[in-house]
């Protein structure tokens, strides 16, 4: 018995990696749809959004790299479905450079999904770098970092932005991010112009930020696949659409694979160990 | 459209390749690998200089010194800031230069760090202590019963988070020695932080996991388009 | 002077930013935006001499003949493809696969973002899966009573934020992990972050008073 944990410590780690594979591939054959249950923080978001009327601003800032989609995109993609079947209007900044095009394109998909037009539903401000300094600015004004549009058209052009000026005009921030551009809009947006924000963050970064939903510098928070099913679950997505939801399953056969897999190394390492 | 799936198809079956390519990392190193993680940093920086050209720039700098320059009516604060950038990325760009005029891209380096590290000193006092201190503060001055639950705000919790945070804090200083009340306290210190890597790796496990199933679910997507 | 203007500089600009977070009047707000507006171009520029000495070294590489060159060949390739699409005008047609110039639907550009770019990426990033679960076989060991406590809140959190242990378990295990989610990591995360903002206010003041240099670089 011995022998046999002390090869198992000594395996190659291709066969983990294909034992993990195929614990992933195996739940993509059959769902069961196991019910999710929604916490706090994530109900946080999709209440204050139920409570803004029709006709208010939400500034939303979608910061997720094509790595990070699979967790991210859900939920972005779930609040611009709440909030534009609300006929609430949305001003979007991408500030993460290599999310930026991917931004553009999620939500001219989800606009277009929800019969939105743009520059009068909704309007992508685009990319500038150094997000910490541009988020600053947006907070006395717009147009001193966004002087246009994505698409270069000047923001004054742009129906919803007349008379809009800065982040005092809208309601609150939602970003959904995956970098740390999470931190900036703490410390800038909410700290220096105490705007309510919420954010929707990855599984990685989620724990560093329960601190800062304690204290109410975050209304609600969503991390990770777990938040984005949760929020999907609450805004009524169903079907090919609530990808967060169809992946968990998945996910919950993952994570067992993983605990077996610690358990296992744990149970070879007792065994194998020298006594003293 | 016929030709506009076909084209997809082609496409997408591009990004299986490349997927696969890294995939192939997981046996060994190889060349395929090599070339798709070249690719990747040719493609992302060219996206990126066409960000930095396109969203930065030409709307913050160039139109507006095209219109100084053709004559239209620009305010004296836009004047000063078209001079006063074009002077500093002249001097950032004679860093590739070299010699005695690299020396003043540090003037232009000063002003973003000055910029920069000035503005974070007001905010990480707001941010990461004041309000993060206020957050124990306030957990005070509400007790809620009932004393203990095991998910809600009750003031059993209340004083955990208190404890913790500044018993966390204790094992962090590191100018006094660890002993007595005080190490006593550092070792409790450190039990709260354990819990919260443990969390953290959780939750880690299940962000990595995440981003696989995303991949796995794209090559069954293209199985599905081809077959 | 080369070290001493420089410092000057920084001093001013980084004391004037952070006064002016105190300051409710209009024209050091004026400066202040126009301040924040000069670094993201400034910044730019210098991010674009991060792209050009990242293209000389595999230009130098590709002239040298130096192993691996044809590697850099790839690279700079690519890099002129994507930047070369960007900067096309939409009416440009480079062909029913290629797509348009501009960065539109149907672009080039576009294409070479959503089908090199992002499943490059993403796949580079689910790699970490694979590393993570033999990392957890092989070095996750409870061979102290800390290490047990990390590992056994490790595996609480990964039942209780998934469907499947309430499913089998019961609601305690994801009571369990919201609690600790909610309390005690807090706590230590609060803990932390209250170190980190020490941190940054020490580098931050270090850098503006000019106690910290590296910035300067070497030389004189």
């Amino acid at each position: 018995m011995k022998e046999f944990f002390q090869k198992l410590l000594k395996i190659d780690r291709r066969w983990i990696f294909l034992i993990t594979g195929i614990a992933i591939i195996i739940p993509f054959f059959f769902f069961i749809g196991l019910p999710i249950r929604a916490t706090r923080e994530v109900r946080a978001l999709y209440d204050a959004v139920e409570a803004l009327k029709p006709g208010d601003i939400v500034f939303y800032a979608p910061e997720y790299d094509p790595a990070t989609i699979p967790e991210v995109q859900p939920m972005a993609h779930t609040f611009l479905r709440q909030v534009f079947r609300k006929n609430i209007k949305v001003v979007a900044s991408g500030l993460f450079q290599l999310g930026v095009a991917q931004a553009e394109q999620d939500l001219t998909l989800i606009a277009r999904e929800m019969g939105k037009k743009y520059g009068e539903d909704y309007v992508f401000l685009g990319y500038k770098p150094y997000p910490e300094t541009v988020i600053l600015n947006m907070g006395e004004d717009f147009r001193k970092s966004f002087p246009t549009d994505y698409y270069g058209t000047k923001l004054d052009e742009l129906p919803l932005m007349r008379g809009l000026k800065n982040y005092s005009d809208t309601k609150m921030i939602v970003s959904m991010t995956a970098v740390s551009g999470a931190d900036y809009w703490i410390r800038s947006a909410h700290g220096r112009y105490n705007i309510p924000l919420a954010l929707g963050v990855t599984a990685v970064m989620a724990t560093d930020y329960y601190t800062y939903y304690q204290s109410g510098q975050l209304f609600a928070l969503m991390g990770g696949l777990k938040g984005a099913a949760e929020y999907e679950q609450m805004v009524g997505i169903k079907g090919e659409a609530a990808k967060a939801t169809l992946r968990m399953d998945i996910q919950s056969f993952a994570h067992l694979a993983i605990i077996i897999l610690v358990i296992l190394g744990n149970v070879a390492y007792f065994a194998t160990r020298e006594k003293k | 459209m016929p030709e506009a799936s076909l084209v997809q198809a082609i496409w997408t079956t591009l990004a299986v390749f490349f997927t696969l390519c890294i995939f192939s990392f997981l046996y060994k190193d190889n060349p395929l690998y090599k070339i798709a993680e070249h690719v990747v940093v040719g493609v992302s920086n060219g996206y990126w200089m066409i960000l930095l050209f396109r969203d930065t720039f030409k709307p913050l700098w160039l139109d507006p010194t095209v219109a100084l320059v053709t004559g239209a009516g620009l305010s004296t604060e836009l004047t000063i800031f078209i001079i006063s950038n074009l002077i500093l990325s002249v001097f950032m760009l004679f860093r590739l230069v070299g010699g005695n005029l690299a020396v003043l891209s540090r003037w232009s380096m000063a002003v973003v760090l000055g910029v920069s590290a000035g503005v974070l000193i007001p905010l990480s006092v707001q941010t990461y202590m004041y309000e993060q201190l206020k957050g124990n503060v306030l957990v005070f001055s509400s007790f809620p019963f009932p004393f203990v639950s095991i998910a809600s705000q009750t003031a059993f919790n209340n004083l955990l988070i208190i404890a913790g945070s500044l018993s966390g804090l204790a094992y962090f200083f590191f100018s006094k020695e660890h002993k007595g009340l005080f190490g006593g306290t550092a070792k409790l210190g450190i039990w709260f932080l354990m819990i919260g890597f443990g969390a953290t790796f959780g939750y880690t496990v299940m962000g990595r996991l995440s981003l696989l199933i995303g991949r796995i679910e794209f090559l069954r997507d293209w199985l599905g388009m081809i077959f | 002077m080369r070290k001493e203007i420089p410092l000057f500089i920084m001093l001013v600009c980084g004391v004037f930013m952070a006064v002016q977070f105190f300051v409710p009047h209009e024209l050091p707000a004026l400066i202040y935006q126009n301040l924040n507006k000069t670094v993201q171009v400034v910044g730019a520029v210098a991010l674009v001499l991060g792209i050009v000495s990242l293209l000389s070294l595999h230009f130098a590489k590709i002239s040298k003949r130096q192993p691996g060159y044809g590697y850099s060949y790839i690279l700079v390739v690519f890099f002129f493809m994507m930047a070369a699409s960007g900067f096309l005008p939409a009416k440009v047609n480079l062909g029913p696969f290629l797509g348009t110039g501009d960065r539109v639907e149907g672009s080039f550009f576009l294409n070479l973002y959503n089908y090199v770019l992002t499943p490059v990426q993403a796949t580079m990033f689910a790699l970490l899966a694979f590393f993570i679960a033999s990392a957890a076989f092989r070095a996750f060991r409870a061979r102290s009573v800390i290490a047990t406590l990390l590992l056994l809140t490790a595996v609480v959190v990964m039942l209780g934020r998934v469907p499947i242990g309430p499913f089998v378990l019961g609601d305690w295990i994801s009571d369990l992990a919201d609690w600790i989610m909610a309390v005690p990591n807090a706590a230590a995360k609060r803990a932390i972050i209250v170190g980190v903002g020490l941190g940054i206010l020490s580098l931050s003041l270090k850098m503006v008073l000019g106690i910290e240099r590296a910035w300067l670089g070497g030389g004189r």
